[in-house]
């Protein structure tokens, strides 16, 4: 695949995949192992609609699941802003049906599997706006970087909408469910010290810098053997869920790890003490 | 404010509602004992309750609060005597109704305590959605000084709320902790001077009280009983959301932004 630039499937019926076509609304692009994945759609403050979502799916399935060079993925957004959150023009448009509406959230939730229970690490790189379903889509990643300048807000009721895209679990598990009763509910805006203060996010850093930071991180994770990571990423979608769920996906799981290659390779250049190379078996 | 009683006709109640707007304001009432809870003043929660949850137009949230300088001493212990194991059960199932309107019922409940809010007073004031403590205030879950285990919900509640590792220090070791330091472990939402919760509550409460009721009745659904693992949590949006989306409030919500007015909710 071409990683340069990442055609939005609406045009991809025959246009060419190069820079010249500037509509792209996700870019991907790549620094080592690690794939930079942008929302661009600056003059929305990078709005989730439909088109939105589609591109991101298209890119994130191709990363995951079709692209080995790949290790670790920074999701970010582009001019300033991570995402403002659903494009609220669509929303205004003729109502559609239930049936097609449940259709339009399962697509949400398809790319929120990807990055939250797909194989690869994501990090998610926070500037601006980070309300709404953007919101959703920083907690859905796996650790997050924030400009001290971004805020957040779990905007959906003030819309008499639920919190989507996977947030009515991933806030609750990442903050606790107090906080995440408290930011639901009261709809409230905050900021990025507060967001780093209750976990939502990991790390803060100067206005500009959250994209270099996050990649760093990415590559962190990069370096460690896929298939471990691909497991530890399985294993806590539903390791919290009960004792035995945790019990029994350690009994099932650390066997495989222990057959890996890249596990007894790890144990030899720490006896020999140097730096292990993985090759992902 | 206007006052209300419910309950038994001999003044005071043991549980007292008064409005504020669109906030109702329910008042352990009594003082003399710091508003633990016997049997009579449970029952009558529960109903009140209940009530104003499911059959109350007027209000769209609950403040919950303690008369006098404290929230809730917790069950009353001079009624602790010799008691049936079915007796028992009954009075834990009376607790359960009210923990269970309070976490999943359709309106956001803030509780503003003073003073202690120990054993199942800390159980009332950890189901609610949202804490106002004053800086002074006291939690304890102190069930074990008396030899009983943590009840009123708060075995799932508390670590729900404040992450399994601060819920076992509290409910294991029955210590005290305030105001200051609930805030700090995310148990209280808010801290404020004491003497002010109440004021600070109803606050909190007329703005939660101005979103779509319908999007907070099924977020406090979802967020109960909806979203006990990550499938069931996506199965949640895929049922609901859709509800959301062809209903008045959003409607008018959306097209309010694009106006830039204040819309107005009817819960349709």
């Amino acid at each position: 695949m071409s990683v340069e630039q990442n055609e939005a499937p609406e045009g991809a019926g025959g246009q060419p995949d190069t820079d010249a076509n500037v509509a792209e609304i996700v870019q991907v692009r790549r620094e080592g192992e690690v794939a930079i994945v942008t929302m661009n759609c600056p003059s929305r403050r990078n709005a989730f609609s439909m088109k939105m979502r589609v591109a991101l799916i298209d890119a994130f399935q191709r990363l995951v699941h079709e692209d080995a060079a790949t290790k670790a993925i920074v999701l970010t957004g582009a001019g300033g802003h991570f995402c403002a959150g659903g494009d609220l023009s669509e929303m205004n448009a003729a109502t559609p049906t239930l049936l097609e509406l449940r259709e339009r959230i399962a697509v949400a939730v398809r790319l929120f599997k990807l990055i939250y229970a797909g194989t690869k690490p994501v990090v998610a790189a926070v500037e601006g706006t980070c309300f709404g379903a953007g919101l959703s889509l920083a907690a859905a990643c796996d650790v997050a970087v924030s400009s001290s300048t971004a805020k957040y807000c779990c905007a959906f009721v003030k819309v008499g909408l639920l919190p989507d895209t996977g947030l009515l679990w991933t806030l609750p598990q990442k903050i606790g469910g107090g906080k995440a009763r408290e930011l639901m509910l009261k709809a409230n805006v905050i900021d990025a010290a507060e967001a780093l203060r209750i976990g939502l996010v990991n790390q803060t850093t100067e206005p500009g810098r959250a994209l270099d930071a996050a990649i760093k991180l990415a590559a962190r994770f990069a370096s460690f053997p896929p298939v471990t990571l691909a497991l530890l990423k399985a294993s806590l979608v539903t390791a919290g869920n009960s004792i035995e769920d945790a019990w029994r996906l350690e009994m099932d799981l650390n066997p495989l790890t222990r057959q890996t290659d890249d596990h007894t390779e790890a144990v030899a250049a720490f006896m020999e003490k140097r730096k292990p190379v993985f090759n992902g078996t | 404010m206007s006052g209300m009683h419910t309950g038994k006709d001999e003044a005071p109640a043991l549980i007292q509602v008064t409005c504020d707007g669109p906030v109702a304001i329910v008042t352990l009432n009594n003082p003399g004992r710091r508003n633990a809870m016997g049997r009579q003043m449970r029952q009558l929660l529960r109903d009140t309750m209940h009530r104003l949850m499911a059959g109350d137009p007027e209000s769209r949230a609950i403040v919950l609060t303690g008369a006098g300088e404290h929230f809730c001493a917790g069950a009353d212990i001079s009624e602790m005597t010799k008691r049936t194991i079915l007796q028992s059960r009954e009075i834990l199932a009376e607790s359960c109704v009210v923990v269970r309107d309070m976490l999943a019922g359709p309106k956001p409940v803030v509780a503003a305590v003073e003073g202690v809010a120990f054993g199942a007073g800390l159980s009332l004031a950890v189901a609610a959605d949202y804490v106002v403590a004053a800086s002074n205030a006291r939690f304890c879950a102190a069930f074990l000084r008396v030899g009983l285990i943590p009840d009123t919900g708060i075995l799932w509640t508390l670590p729900k709320k404040i992450g399994m590792s601060r819920a076992r220090e509290m409910l294991s070791l029955a210590a005290e902790i305030d105001g200051t330091k609930a805030g700090a472990i995310s148990l209280a939402n808010e801290v404020v001077e004491p003497g002010t919760t109440l004021a600070a509550a109803i606050e909190v409460a007329r703005g939660l009280a101005e979103h779509p009721p319908l999007a907070i009745a099924l977020l406090k659904a979802a967020l109960t009983d909806g979203a006990t693992t990550m499938d069931a949590a996506l199965r949640t949006e895929i049922d609901y959301q859709p509800v959301l989306r062809q209903s008045r409030d959003h409607q008018a919500a959306c097209r309010a932004f694009v106006d830039k007015s204040k819309p107005v909710f009817t819960g349709q």
